[in-house]
């Protein structure tokens, strides 16, 4: 069986008008503009199985943005080929935006003028919901994102977090087999952030919608995503489950270690102090090198302990490591 | 699919349109009291003109006072400017959610146009007309028919406006702006339509090109079917022209969309 999307050696570029500073730098620019290429992706390949949820990031400029696009057919690549849901997004633009959702973080779907419920409704004939099925799809997302209270709110008075509970519902309101979330909880407060990554949890899990989700929150793609892949410069760097990402950077563990007192701490065989603060020390070791219970028992025996605490390094750290290094 | 659920989408925007249009009813009125002001001073200039002995038209006094007043009624028919929204969607990027829903690009946005010129040319129009004929001198359609002939010119003068204000708005995708063929288009399409100047006062060789492009189906040629000027035989073939111009008009503004839209870029992130 083929896979719900399937990308291979995608490559895109655009063409950047190039301009010199200044007034005569101006005047030129009116009879002859030099272009710059500017490479987006340069052979970007992956498939994806119907019920996965994956993240896919990477920092700013790396093709992120671009690569939704083109799945969710409004851009058209330079080469190389997509085949999702048995189509070819950007050929079969209109049947395959029928059974696909996206949402925009930082942009809106719905008509700023109107209320909620309204947008709703013109959703509801612009995909051709028919009416059963659309009354208990919005009864069912309203109760979910708990959108009752404002339904009847015009959409330009809302808070951001209401927004974009209702940008999901919109977009989910023709029963989409697959969901592209860009950057869906940017400037979103804490309490947001975790319904809508609880609601985006649940989409998957209960109604099995493939959910391809670009962020640069990591804690969305910790609490969320079973599969990262990671893109820098066009390219792929990484592609796989999460731990697995994090065992190909370094095995490294981190131990924060609380001491009795002001008193001296040197470290053990193999490994780093990071940094110490008062009575506190933060240690840096490789747990294949040196064990965990190993380590802890040779601190506990030469120093006066009060606590300690055994932590994976922050994957912000591991992201940051392969962006910094083109690969992990 | 069957042919209603295709076309209930457009229909659905079409209403949604109008019902917004429907909100501006102060503007439509202030309108209306600015359209009422202008008329007064340009039908003063026009009978000073006339009765100067300048009239080599085929046009009476009383007839000219009525072609301007169909003139000040018709102006939001017009298709002078850019759709401030789409402007804003282009801008800010926006307008890939429109290439996102499952629906022809082209005749969503021409939904939206043709009620943004209907609405408020049928708010301002009916009761402009109705002051003018009670209290300023214009005149009834000397003929049912007459009658007829103009209501069927109007429709297909919005539909035509519709055209071309989607034509405008998809230059949009390529200019960004759209300050260039806001300053330019006004320019042309006043004179060419017959709002500045009844297309009958001019010369005649001007008036042959004028009543060839598609402008003179705005106002000129729905204001010669009210003042009785044309016969229906004539009539059909002026209505065969208008609707080339429409059909014409519309399939290049589809096929330009689908030309930006191979060929757009939505930039940042």
């Amino acid at each position: 069986m083929t896979s719900q999307i399937e990308v291979n050696n995608l490559a895109k570029s655009f063409r950047v008008a190039k301009r010199t500073s200044g007034v005569f730098g101006a005047l030129g620019s009116i009879f002859r503009r030099e272009y710059q290429n500017r490479v987006a992706l340069s052979n970007v390949s992956f498939a994806i199985e119907a019920g996965e949820l994956v993240g896919y990031i990477g920092p700013n400029g790396a093709g992120k943005s671009t690569t939704v696009k083109i799945l969710s057919g409004i851009l058209v690549p330079d080469s190389g080929t997509v085949r999702a849901l048995g189509m070819c997004p950007w050929k079969q633009r209109t049947q395959y935006v029928q059974r696909i959702g996206v949402v925009f973080g930082q942009r809106t779907q719905m008509w700023w003028d109107l209320p909620v419920i309204d947008s709703f409704h013109l959703l509801r004939d612009i995909y051709s919901v028919p009416d059963a099925q659309f009354r208990r799809r919005c009864g069912e997302l309203t109760d979910q994102m708990n959108l009752g209270a404002f339904l009847n709110t015009p959409v330009r008075q809302l808070s951001l977090g209401e927004r974009m509970r209702c940008d999901l519902a919109a977009a989910l309101l023709h029963s989409p087999e697959v969901l592209f979330l860009d950057e869906p909880t940017i400037g979103l407060d804490a309490v947001s952030k975790l319904a809508l990554r609880q609601l985006v949890k649940s989409l998957n899990v209960e109604h099995g919608v493939t959910v391809i989700l670009t962020t640069h929150d990591m804690d969305d793609i910790e609490a969320l995503c079973s599969r990262v892949i990671v893109i820098g410069d066009g390219e792929i760097l990484s592609d796989g489950p999460l731990t697995e990402l994090r065992n190909s950077i370094a095995r490294e563990r981190w131990l924060t270690v609380e001491l009795e007192g002001d008193q001296m701490f040197s470290p053990p065989a193999n490994t780093t102090i990071m940094r110490r603060e008062g009575n506190q020390v933060w240690l840096r070791y490789d747990p294949v090198i040196t064990p965990t219970p190993l380590l802890i028992s040779a601190i506990a025996a030469t120093n006066n302990v009060r606590d300690l605490l055994v932590q994976e390094p922050p994957i912000e750290e591991i992201i940051a490591h392969i962006y910094q290094n083109g690969q992990p | 699919m069957t042919p209603v659920s295709a076309v209930r989408p457009y229909l659905t925007l079409l209403v949604a349109r109008c019902r917004q249009e429907t909100q501006y009813r102060a503007a439509a009125l202030f309108g209306m009291a600015t359209q009422l002001f202008w008329g007064l001073v340009r039908i003063a200039i026009f009978t000073a003109f006339l009765k100067a002995g300048a009239n080599r038209s085929s046009m009476s006094l009383p007839q000219t006072v009525t072609y301007l007043w169909l003139v000040q009624g018709m102006i939001r028919a017009m298709p002078w400017s850019v759709d401030a929204e789409i402007r804003n969607l282009v801008r800010e990027g926006t307008v890939v959610y429109e290439l996102l829903r499952p629906i022809d690009l082209y005749f969503s946005w021409y939904m939206r146009a043709f009620a943004r010129h209907a609405i408020p040319t049928i708010m301002r129009a009916i009761p402009l007309f109705v002051a003018a004929v009670l209290l300023f001198h214009m005149q009834m359609p000397p003929t049912v028919s007459a009658g007829a002939l103009f209501v069927t010119g109007v429709v297909l003068a919005l539909l035509l406006a519709a055209a071309i204000s989607t034509l405008i708005n998809i230059s949009l995708l390529f200019t960004i702006s759209g300050d260039g063929i806001q300053r330019i288009l006004p320019a042309i399409a006043n004179f060419a339509s017959g709002l500045l100047i009844p297309l009958s006062f001019l010369p005649s060789a001007l008036r042959r090109v004028l009543r060839i492009l598609p402008f003179c189906s705005l106002i000129d040629t729905p204001a010669r079917f009210y003042l009785g000027q044309i016969g229906t035989p004539e009539a059909a073939s002026m209505f065969a022209q208008t609707l080339i111009w429409i059909l014409a008009l519309s399939w290049f503004g589809r096929f330009l969309i689908l030309r930006a839209s191979k060929r757009m870029v939505v930039q940042g992130g």
